[in-house]
């Protein structure tokens, strides 16, 4: 068992296989002790971090059986996926129902993420971004992530018409 | 409303900004640039511009600056053309049939008056109409003087499908490019389609044409090492 302390101080064990999701604890336990401080990392957010590695730690550990591999390579391959995309259709519908969260939230799981190293979880919750900027007009992703127009109005129509282009059939 | 900061910019680091935007297809990038000034500095970088013009296209490498940004977000392939260097012969007809193009759309994209136009160039630029010619392509962007404006030109000489090569060997231009072949062949020890290739993105160059090739293949051996063993 790995012991990791959050920024506030709690103090969460979980197996190997499960830590180890992370490269970047991985690399920590090989030349150190069990108890891994993370003074950057939220109780909050390492719950939920956690929570992703457990469900991954173990769909990783089983073997894909042929039939859903098969449907898995079937589906991925008419969507352009930015990164590989998670093969396992039940662990995909899980991914999807985990990044159910405000954008905050993503936030904060994604700077952990990046932090400890976990690539498929980076990959999962920017793709989620992503999405969720696409298909919108300026103002709409201004609202969808609290951003304050700092445009003067002169630049504001600049742009616009420089990126006229991209504002067409929407 | 809106909270006087923006929170956005304090959480998201330019990097992971960046990493969602290579996410993002050009019309959004667009659009995103239109959000707040930290959006529109990393939305119009231009090495994200490249990367998702790359991404779009899937061509190789992109090498030359454009004037314009509007450049990069050109929603078609006629901003693609293939540099074919006229040699004794070369009819538009004959390039029409052998590119699989329309006269007219050679005419047109040349900005030639008449079919004798031919005589007084150097070159034509034949239009692209299969996708598949950009992959893993190298494209130069260039401002062509006849057909007065940028560019993305692919360099295959030879044909786009190889098969051509036959038809070409019999002109003398095409004689003193199969030395220069031979000569770049046997220095690099590479087969023939290796040596055209980079002799292709050298402009028939050979000097240029193996400092390329033995950069690449520094580039292979460090980061495939398994390949070399």
């Amino acid at each position: 068992m790995i012991k990791l302390v959050s920024g506030d101080g709690a103090e969460f064990e979980v197996e190997e296989e499960v830590a180890f999701q992370s490269k970047i604890i991985k690399d920590i336990v090989a030349d150190a002790d069990d108890v891994i401080p993370l003074p950057t990392v939220s109780s909050k957010v390492l719950i939920q971090v956690i929570e992703y590695c457990r469900k991954h730690a173990a769909v990783n550990s089983f073997p894909l059986s042929p039939s859903s591999s098969a449907a898995a390579a079937a589906s991925s391959s008419s969507s352009i996926s930015y990164s590989k995309p998670v093969s396992d259709p039940a662990l995909r519908a899980w991914d999807n129902e985990f990044v159910k969260l405000n954008n905050s939230s993503l936030f904060d799981i994604v700077i952990a993420a990046n932090y400890l190293d976990i690539e498929e979880l980076v990959d999962l919750v920017l793709e989620t971004v992503a999405d969720r900027i696409k298909g919108k007009q300026a103002q709409e992703i201004r609202r969808q992530f609290n951003i304050e127009n700092d445009f003067t109005p002169e630049e504001e129509e600049a742009l616009r018409r420089e990126n006229s282009w991209a504002f067409q059939n929407n | 409303m809106l909270s006087p900061m923006c929170d956005f910019s304090i959480v998201v680091s330019g990097d992971l900004l960046r990493s969602i935007f290579e996410r993002l297809p050009p019309s959004d990038l667009a659009r995103s640039a239109c959000v707040c000034r930290l959006w529109r500095d990393f939305a119009s970088d231009r090495e994200m511009k490249e990367k998702i013009f790359r991404s779009t296209w899937k061509v190789r490498r992109v090498l030359g600056e454009p004037s314009s940004s509007a450049f990069w977000r050109h929603p078609s392939l006629d901003r693609f053309a293939i540099s074919h260097r006229l040699s004794r012969g070369d009819s538009v007809a004959g390039l029409a049939l052998r590119y699989g193009v329309q006269v007219m759309d050679i005419k047109r994209l040349n900005n030639m008056m008449s079919e004798h136009g031919i005589y007084s160039r150097e070159r034509l630029l034949i239009p692209i109409n299969k996708l598949s010619l950009l992959i893993d392509s190298t494209c130069y962007i260039e401002l062509d003087e006849h057909s007065k404006r940028e560019v993305a030109v692919l360099y295959l000489e030879g044909g786009p499908d190889g098969k051509t090569t036959q038809t070409m060997n019999n002109t003398i231009y095409a004689k003193a490019r199969r030395k220069i072949l031979n000569s770049v062949k046997r220095s690099m020890q590479v087969d023939d389609g290796t040596a055209e290739y980079y002799l292709s993105t050298s402009d028939g160059d050979p000097r240029a044409a193996m400092l390329q090739l033995s950069e690449d293949l520094r580039w292979e051996q460090q980061n495939r090492p398994h390949l070399f063993r």
